[in-house]
């Protein structure tokens, strides 16, 4: 996935607090995501202006980690949220 | 035993009334006239129940639930408590203020049911003229508002060869996500089972069709894919096992583990609104009827594959082996299996063509 585009939710998918299970979790048609911390921090940043770089390294920026290491991670979580139907890009 | 997890999601059936008739409705051939739906201030309790529970998804279903009146104030409710609504409709009966209510109201994803790609098979499918128009263009205004589009494509032998087109009517709308689903045989599909049979080389096809499209749609658009399951080698897993994952609440107010368990003798539902939806859900007789695996039979009782398919499904157990605790005996390791494979491939000779249509 190109660096330079853009991420953002699909249409219709929601990402909310569940109290009955104590986590995040995104929802789409028949999709059900339990999020973990760090899927928590990537949807937080899904707003549809940040590019995949900014996403990588705001995220790198907040956890003091080197971008080389971040950007492979996010890459492959975002990727899955498209392949998924969850995200678009 | 293991401990029950709470339900996911909760299919809501509001009526079974419904403009269309399509001969393989999987609402029971009893059908329940409108004087025995439940009302508004019922099923608002239930969405209170169910959040409470923690269900996350509901699906407003039917026959039509474009027919109630009160679907916007219950999809607003739903939505207000945390659940995801999604509505499962024919779309005949929508306009253009009632979908923009229904998007206001917090609607997060429609999913419109298609019987052909033609409308000359559509309409005649679901016996309802002018009603493939219609859906599209209502498919076209929920994108428009916003929301989550899915075409549902049931298919069998009278519009398999329309599948392709199917699938190019899907992208041309737009469509986040598409549902291409056998005839699964209970209810009225298992009466018209001779009309709909698809034979086996149609079904091959159709396999092939949707892996290539899968693959090159990947990102763009979502699968997902219900195999005919008398032609496949192992039985579908039943709606990730029964009474893990799905409640079902009919529109008397009966809560069922699966839509099709009523035909299964000596289950009792509770109902919702009497019996506390908690307690239905994990004491209830027929939500502990058949899970987990300790109520198997062989073949499946030593089987790896139990706790992944849950020995197939109980209704078809029950229609075709005559015992609901049976080995569903679409599995290869049923010993109707055999049986089974050779009826279809009779069947799916048959000239056929007319089909008994779904009445209240
Ligand atoms: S024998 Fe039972 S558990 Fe094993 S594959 Fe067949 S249906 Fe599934
Ligand atoms: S028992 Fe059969 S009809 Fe019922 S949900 Fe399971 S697979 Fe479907």
């Amino acid at each position: 996935m190109d660096p330079s585009k853009i991420p953002a939710l699909r249409r219709g998918i929601r990402r909310q607090y569940d109290s009955a299970r104590h986590a995040h979790v995104l929802l789409g048609p028949e999709r059900v995501i339990v999020l973990d911390d760090i899927a928590v921090e990537i949807t937080n940043l899904l707003d549809g202006t940040r590019t995949l770089a900014d996403i990588s390294s705001t995220l790198a920026e907040k956890f003091a980690a080197d971008i080389a290491q971040v950007q492979p991670d996010v890459t492959a979580f975002i990727e899955e949220l498209i392949e998924k139907g969850l995200a678009t890009a | 035993m293991t401990t029950i997890a709470a339900p996911l999601a909760l299919m809501a059936e509001l009526t079974h009334r419904c403009p269309l008739q399509c001969p393989y409705c999987s609402n029971p051939l009893e059908l329940l006239k409108a004087g025995a739906e439940r009302d508004t201030k019922f099923w608002l309790g239930v969405i209170d129940e169910a959040a409470a529970l923690g269900v996350l998804q509901i699906h407003f279903s039917g026959g039509e639930p474009a027919l109630r009146q009160d679907l916007p104030q219950l999809v607003e409710h739903a939505t207000a408590r945390g659940l995801y609504a999604n509505l499962i409709t024919s779309a005949v009966t929508l306009d253009e203020s009632k979908l923009s209510t229904l998007a206001q109201a917090g609607l997060a994803h429609v999913q419109i049911s298609f019987q052909g790609a033609r409308p000359q098979t559509a309409d005649r499918i679901g016996n309802y003229r002018g009603g493939h128009e219609k859906k599209l263009q209502m498919a076209r205004l929920v994108t428009q508002l916003g929301m989550s589009l899915t075409v549902n494509a049931v298919v069998h032998r009278q519009n398999l060869e329309e599948l392709p087109a199917m699938i190019d009517m899907a992208l041309e709308l737009d469509a986040d996500r598409l549902e291409i689903a056998h005839v699964q045989y209970h209810g009225w599909a298992l009466k018209n089972r001779a009309a709909l049979m698809p034979d086996r080389a149609a079904f091959e096809a159709a396999d092939a069709i949707v892996a290539q499209k899968r693959q090159a749609l990947r990102g763009k658009l979502t699968f997902d894919y219900v195999v005919p399951d008398y032609y496949a080698r192992a039985p579908k897993t039943c709606m990730g096992g029964w009474g893990q994952k799905t409640l079902n609440i009919t529109p008397d107010g009966r809560v069922l583990p699966c839509h099709a368990a009523e035909t299964i003798p000596g289950l009792t539902f509770d109902r919702a609104g009497t019996t506390p939806l908690a307690k239905i859900w994990f004491e209830g007789q027929a939500f502990n009827a058949f899970r987990g695996t300790a109520w198997m039979q062989e073949p499946c009782a030593s089987c790896d594959m139990k706790t992944i398919d849950f020995g197939g499904c109980r209704c078809q157990a029950l229609a075709l082996a005559g015992d609901a605790r049976a080995t569903d005996p679409v599995c290869h390791l049923s010993p109707l299996h055999q049986q089974i494979l050779e009826m279809a491939e009779t069947e799916s000779m048959a000239d056929e063509r007319d089909f008994v249509y779904r009445r209240i």
